[in-house]
């Protein structure tokens, strides 16, 4: 089942609305039910894949026929929309699934009770249904059914700014960041090439989630969305292969392997093909979703974008940060 | 779609439709005795071919074609779709063969279904039989045109189960009123609603969810790659808002 992961790609990279994506998907079910191919590009591209998936693993027949198998749509034909409906309540499901894995159970102790377990699943329960119903009302402009937020109005409660000071750090330079800036991404990697410290972004991180707001979270989630969509502008120009090399080196011998193996894998998200064959083996997943990233990485999803943009911008970007401007992805309200 | 059957040990012709779980089956009329089977069966066959023309209506909306220009798809649809104020007259006034045995057949699916059961209702020259088949097709096209504006009572509810082209924007905002009352998706997504509107509003929901699920995994004191939480582990904390929330 990928529909989730398929709709979210579209909807994320594409920034189309929900109604484009869920109705072009389903038109070319129907299409693919009526005996037709509807993307003959996306066909030609799926049977490459599939031929170089057998000739890399395809040890015998069985498994060679296996993936040489192309479905032409992910979608059940006799019942697209219903089969459709079924996988995204189910994705639904799963990121609730997720959140309760993530959540803070540390208010219990050893010797807690069976109902003490419950009560507190309750509570997560709720407070995944009220984080979603947030973020799904601060979105609903998408769905056609309110009307798109004014960008200038809304600066006064979501204006984070957060000043960074090393106070256990002595070595630190205190930085002063604009959180919701479009080049906040840029900031911190130039912070990080200034100070060759890679611990920075870990450090925002932190301070972020010792604010005690609910703008954290959808602070911190726009930061990771704006760092990945540079990755995405990056992936789109198809950038060389050398040169996402030389920028994880760069973080290797700089900072050490423990920097450099999550900054690969978001080399991986960039396009570098090397690095998706790695997370293809990792993860299982040629196209990984930022649910499945994040699972992967913990926290260090976004410090391990700035660390490969800290690397290119070493190494391609011959030290200037303002290399990585032409990446920076455009946010349209 | 509706499709029609002949109920033999009733002598009676039946209509039946699907809704979010199960078909349910009404009488449409009773078939008087000297209406030979093959008859009844035409008229059942027609009548179902109707409600699949009408009901393609809907789910292949003019809308969805794209273009509207003279000839193409997007025309055809709309031609057909102007039509269904006409489909009754078109079964009391059936195009008929000529002396000369000639007989116009329309190109538009709806109106020559609906052509083709006036000819058998013609043909059984029954008037209590044409009352009750004609009030049968003017509930089926006011089902499919109720189900255009959203509304999915009485049997235009047969449309949970099938796929549309396009979403009513009506029965999206019912969808997000659903996904706000349970986030994790109620059976009324998939009883009382249009599917492909509910994926819409679905697809919204499970963005916000996936939205936040990201934002909260990107909190510190969670392995890097990631301890389960289980019950009685109280050594791998994880730091998530939804403890304390």
């Amino acid at each position: 089942m990928t529909t989730p992961t398929d709709v979210l790609e579209l909807l994320d990279d594409e920034n189309q609305t929900p109604t484009a994506v869920i109705t072009s998907m389903i038109r070319e079910a129907m299409a693919v039910a009526d005996g037709t191919v509807p993307d003959l590009d996306g066909l030609r591209e799926k049977l490459d894949d599939a031929e170089e998936l057998a000739d890399e693993h395809g040890s015998d027949p069985a498994s060679r026929a296996a993936l040489r198998t192309v479905r032409l749509t992910p979608l059940d034909p006799q019942r697209p929309a219903r089969d459709m409906l079924e996988d995204l309540v189910t994705g639904i499901r799963g990121c609730w699934l997720l959140y309760r894995e993530y959540a803070d159970r540390s208010d219990l102790d050893e010797d807690a009770d069976d109902q003490a377990y419950d009560e507190m699943d309750d509570e997560i329960d709720t407070a995944f249904c009220d984080d979603v119903r947030a973020e799904a009302a601060a979105q609903r402009h998408r769905l056609g059914l309110a009307p798109a937020p004014d960008r200038t109005a809304d600066t006064a409660p979501g204006h984070t700014t957060a000043d960074h000071h090393d106070d256990d750090d002595e070595d630190g330079v205190p930085y002063t960041f604009d959180l919701e800036a479009d080049d906040i991404c840029e900031q911190i990697t130039g912070a990080v090439v200034d100070t060759q410290e890679p611990d920075l972004p870990r450090q925002i991180i932190e301070q972020i989630l010792t604010i005690e707001d609910d703008e954290a979270g959808r602070v911190l989630a726009q930061m990771i969305a704006r760092g990945l969509g540079y990755l995405a502008h990056m992936k789109e120009s198809r950038m060389a292969t050398a040169e996402f090399d030389a920028a994880v080196n760069w973080v290797g011998t700089q900072f050490g392997v423990d920097y450099a193996g999550p900054a690969a894998i978001m080399a991986g998200v960039a396009g570098h093909r090397e690095s998706q064959r790695i997370l293809a083996k990792q993860l299982g997943v040629k196209h990984p979703t930022i649910a499945q990233l994040s699972d992967f990485l913990g926290p260090d999803l976004f410090p391990a974008t700035i660390w490969l943009c800290a690397g290119l911008v070493e190494t391609v970007g011959d030290g200037a940060v303002s290399w990585l401007q032409q990446y920076r992805p455009k946010w349209t309200a | 779609m509706t499709r029609y059957a002949v109920d033999e040990t009733r002598n009676a012709l039946i209509a039946t439709w699907d809704t979010g779980h199960g078909a349910v089956a009404v009488t449409v009329a009773d078939l008087p005795a000297a209406l030979p089977s093959r008859k009844r069966m035409a008229l059942a066959t027609e009548l179902s071919g109707l409600s699949k023309a009408l009901w393609r209506c809907y789910t292949h909306p003019a809308s969805a074609a794209g273009s509207a220009e003279v000839n193409t798809e997007g025309w055809r649809r709309q031609q057909t779709r102007d039509g269904f104020a006409e489909v009754a007259d078109h079964v009391r006034r059936p195009n008929l063969p000529d002396d000369n045995g000639t007989m116009s057949v329309s190109y538009d699916p709806v109106e020559e279904r609906a052509h083709r059961i006036g000819r058998v209702l013609h043909a059984a020259a029954d008037t209590d039989l044409s009352a009750a088949i004609i009030g049968e097709v003017e509930a089926e096209v006011a089902a499919v045109e109720q189900a255009e504006l959203g509304d999915l009572s009485g049997r235009a509810i047969q449309c949970v189960q099938l796929t549309r082209q396009d979403a009513s924007p009506v029965q999206v905002a019912v969808a997000d009123e659903i996904l706000a009352k349970d986030p994790l998706g109620g059976d009324e997504l998939f009883l009382d609603l249009d599917p492909t509107a509910a994926c819409v509003a679905a697809a919204h929901w499970l963005k916000a969810a996936a939205d936040v699920v990201s934002g909260m995994s990107g909190r510190p004191a969670r392995g890097r790659h990631g301890g389960r939480q289980h019950r009685g582990d109280p050594g791998d904390h994880a730091d998530g808002r939804a403890g304390t929330a």
